[in-house]
């Protein structure tokens, strides 16, 4: 399983793929145009911890897995 | 004291409950989005709040934003789930007013009035009266 990710880290790589990301409150506000639509993607932090699944599921919404040419590595790297 | 209402938004929402470690799961497939808890009941409870989070930017948008975005196929196997609706709690608009709201670009005609989205049990009863998901802008 996973390890949860640091919310500085966190933020850092989303923007680092264009995505523009916000912190309001206990949440993590998340925009990016994808496909001319704009798409939005909330994640809760809980102690400047953002748990793994919010990882997975924002790089499926703003498509940024190995299947849409983001590798592993280079999320991890970013 | 100005006039508030609650309507229903039309499409019911489904959540998956999972367990994974220490943590409970609560997943709202349409959504694709997540609450965490050391309990069912906490994780629900956040699910409830980034989903009000998720709807009001939606509805504070200038551009129109794809809500929909169904989870995986996996989440959608969990043979833990229960149905809900969402409402919405409006100031200013008359109670009297159709008591079901067609999708969230009639609500961000009307944004100022919006102060809370809500996830509500779903009733059986009204599962044929909001009809299939409606989600898509």
């Amino acid at each position: 399983m996973a390890s949860p990710v640091g919310l500085t880290d966190f933020i850092r790589k989303f923007r680092h793929f264009g995505v523009d990301v916000k912190v309001k409150g206990s949440h993590i506000l998340m925009r990016k145009t994808v496909d001319r639509a704009s798409v939005l993607y909330v994640a809760a932090v809980h102690g400047k911890k953002v748990d793994p699944v919010y990882v997975a599921k924002a790089r499926r919404r703003f498509k940024l897995l190995p299947a849409d040419g983001v590798s592993d590595a280079e999320f991890d790297s970013a | 004291m100005p006039e508030m209402a609650v309507k229903l938004l039309k499409g019911p929402v489904s959540v998956a409950f999972s367990k994974r470690g220490r943590f409970h799961y609560a997943t709202a497939l349409e959504f694709d989005l997540v609450g965490i808890g050391s309990s069912r009941d906490k994780a629900l409870s956040e699910l409830q709040d980034v989903v009000n989070t998720y709807l009001t930017e939606a509805v504070s948008s200038d551009d129109p934003v794809r809500l929909e975005f169904p989870s995986p196929r996996e989440d959608w196997l969990s043979e833990d789930r229960l149905s809900f609706v969402v409402t919405v709690l409006l100031v200013g608009v008359s109670g009297h007013s159709s008591p079901v709201i067609d999708g969230i670009d009639e609500l961000r005609k009307r944004r100022d009035s919006v102060r809370m989205f809500s996830l509500l049990p779903l009733a059986p009863a009204l599962g044929g009266t909001l009809g299939q998901s409606r989600w898509a802008h």
